[in-house]
């Protein structure tokens, strides 16, 4: 698989999983978390496939995380970047802008993906938000 | 109109809680993003959340519906950019410049607009 190449054998309805830093993440006043646009921008976003890899493997493979987004593939795509199978581990994938593969991803996507993301109910004790 | 959710922290101190990360913004990042804090303060703005980027920057983020808004202040020196979002869809990206106060008060009425 190209680095550069969307996996199109993964189904637009799969759900991947995104670790996300206490940092990431701020309360409203009525204690709602709230998930910054930022943590979708990056040159490569890591994530794990939720059909091949659990919460707690992103725990393990992703130890700075404190919750786990969910999105699905076509969220993805829809926001304008691609989805790219990078194991082992197994279930790895990396996302992409789509017009500029290893470009930071755009203000703009970046923002749609974090509007669209779905925070798991699971929290890593180990990255408790400090009081 | 826009209902925003409404931070449990200021700007203020949500900023503060970022100088202390281990990967903090510079000084004169953080410097900058008080700049905008005190802009927002003028315009009474409604309060935004306030994140660190990956690239030790500083971003204020305004989430509401159907309006929503994020200004980015870049790491060393390299200006502040803006993005609006409607229903949760991108709808203009660029760059800050010029009379930064000014064109931050155009965002956030824009913002509270509808």
């Amino acid at each position: 698989m190209s680095a550069n190449t969307h996996d199109s054998s993964i189904p637009h309805d799969t759900v991947i999983y995104r670790g996300i830093k206490p940092s990431e993440i701020a309360l409203d006043v009525h204690g709602n978390p709230v998930i910054s646009d930022g943590a979708f921008r990056s040159r490569e976003l890591s994530g794990f496939r939720a059909d091949r890899a659990s919460v707690n493997d992103v725990f393990r493979e992703y130890p700075s995380a404190f919750r786990v987004a969910e999105i699905t593939v076509r969220e993805i795509i829809d926001a304008g970047c691609i989805v790219v199978t990078d194991e082992p581990p197994q279930g790895h994938v990396n996302i992409y802008r789509g017009d500029k593969p290893g470009y930071r991803i755009s203000g703009g996507a970046a923002g749609r993906m974090a509007k669209r993301a779905r925070l798991n109910p699971a929290q890593n004790p180990l990255q408790a938000p400090k009081p | 109109m826009t209902h925003l959710q409404t931070p449990a922290q200021s700007a203020r101190e949500a900023l503060e809680r970022l100088e202390g990360l281990s990967q903090a913004p510079s000084a004169a990042t953080i410097g900058r993003a008080k700049f905008v804090i005190s802009i927002l303060n003028r315009i009474k703005s409604p309060e935004p959340f306030v994140f660190p980027t990956e690239i030790q920057g500083v971003q204020f983020e305004w989430h509401g519906s159907p309006r929503a808004l994020d200004v980015e202040v870049l790491p060393e020196g390299s200006g502040l950019a803006y993005v609006t979002f409607e229903n949760g869809v991108p709808k203009a990206e660029g760059e800050i410049g010029g009379d930064v106060e000014m064109d931050i008060a155009s965002l956030v009425q824009w913002l509270m607009s509808r």
